[in-house]
């Protein structure tokens, strides 16, 4: 599986288990916080999850640019942080 | 009911699975009661160092969410005697707040020496709150997995009250009684962001409106002013007992040494509320799980409490008797629950 498959797949099976996300029912670039799947908090795990994983620093400014609204733009960040990595 | 070999996790909690050992996947996920020990002191480090970063900058220090039961009042004397914060502490009367629990808010914010203020919202809107809480999906189910649908709606508005309150004051620490299980573990220090706040709130204002009455806006609203006035960067919100190992006997423990009593009517699972009974019954009924549950199992991953303790508390239900004369106060039918 390549780097961006598996980290689709992490993030995916994260939502799907702490956000009850069905994947089967929602698309992957449907907003989770507008459609009630994350709230405060869980944008807090959320945030803690993707740094302690992808062993990153997610700045202020990312917060509130819209960058973790769905799966894939959660993807689009973290491959393009761990590419600015190496 | 299957368990989870490690925390108690039960198999009717929302996206639970269980391995070949019988350990769920939230266990899974969790490092050991060692690894765990040394983050939580890891976390006090980190919170004691940012305190004294944040001291002395405005008049009050720190703005307390004090309900009155035994987790905030063991932060709130940790704060004080520990940190020697200058805190202002704040009392919401949710309009079920037991006696005994505002005579430990009067007793121990005079033993403290601490500026205290109480807040109670409209009864009409706060019963009306818990009636639709109860009768329609307000909240998602992930926020359903750290609490009651009634203890959601109300830790909501505490929750803006708070923010509200230090933007307006100028106070640069929000502190909360949260534990494990409660709130995610880095909600031990959280780094508000204001902006993120004001757009999740815009977002959640329509939906409350629409369930709770126009009046929602008063108590869940947040506007660009309010942030704008605010003379920090940044608000902080920290919830000390994160970064404690300690269990609940042991708070009860200390904090009677400052003169605080367990009141006798607030049931198994709060030693404030007396509304906490009806969630717990109300919640148990629709989805089959201890509303509380997530917090016994992270005290069980901890080593703060015995699975059997845990197990004990996790299946204390109250039973529709003994909830039916609050249901009745809050307007919900019995048939509803």
């Amino acid at each position: 599986m390549d780097m961006m498959a598996e980290t689709k797949k992490i993030i995916f099976e994260f939502l799907e288990e702490n956000y009850l996300v069905d994947f089967s029912e929602v698309k992957t670039n449907t907003n989770l916080f507008k459609e009630g799947y994350i709230d405060s908090f869980g944008y807090v795990e959320l945030i803690q999850f993707l740094e302690n994983q992808f062993s990153l620093e997610i700045p202020n400014e990312a917060l509130v640019s819209g960058e973790f609204t769905s799966l894939d733009k959660i993807v689009t960040f973290i491959e393009k942080k761990s590419r600015e990595k190496m | 009911m299957k368990r989870c070999n490690r925390c108690i996790l039960p198999e009717t909690y929302p996206g639970i699975k269980f391995d070949q050992k019988g350990i769920c996947n939230v266990c899974q996920r969790t490092p050991d009661m060692l690894e765990l020990t040394k983050a939580r002191e890891g976390l006090k480090e980190k919170m004691d160092d940012l305190i004294i970063q944040k001291k002395d900058l405005s008049k009050y220090d720190c703005i307390v969410a004090y309900s009155g039961g035994k987790d905030s009042t063991y932060a709130l004397i940790k704060l004080v005697k520990e940190y020697k914060l200058n805190c202002l502490a704040i009392t919401i009367d949710n309009g079920f707040i037991a006696e005994r629990a505002i005579e430990n808010c009067k007793i121990i914010t005079g033993t403290l020496g601490v500026d205290f203020m109480t807040f109670a919202p409209a009864k009409e809107f706060m019963f009306n709150m818990y009636k639709s809480s109860v009768e329609n999906e307000v909240h998602n189910k992930p926020a359903l997995k750290r609490a009651s649908a009634v203890c959601n709606s109300c830790i909501g508005l505490i929750n803006t009250f708070m923010i509200k309150t230090a933007l307006e004051k100028n106070i640069p620490i929000i502190a909360g009684g949260y534990i494990g299980g409660q709130v995610p573990k880095d909600a031990a220090i959280l780094h508000l962001n204001l902006d993120f706040q004001l757009t999740s709130k815009k977002q959640l204002l329509e939906k409350y409106e629409a369930f709770f009455g126009q009046k929602a806006s008063h108590y869940f609203e947040l506007s660009e002013e309010e942030i704008n006035r605010y003379k920090f960067e940044e608000l902080i919100v920290i919830n000390p007992l994160l970064a404690y190992s300690v269990t609940e006997e042991e708070i009860k423990e200390e904090i009677k040494e400052y003169g605080w009593k367990m009141p006798e009517n607030t049931g198994a699972n709060s030693s404030n509320c007396l509304l906490n009974d009806f969630g717990i019954y109300a919640h148990y009924k629709k989805y089959n799980y201890n509303p509380y549950i997530a917090e016994i199992a992270e005290q069980v991953r901890y080593g703060l409490m015995t699975k059997e303790t845990a197990i004990k508390k996790a299946e204390t239900i109250p039973s529709l008797k003994e909830v039916s004369h609050l249901s009745d106060k809050i307007g919900v039918e019995q048939s509803e629950l």
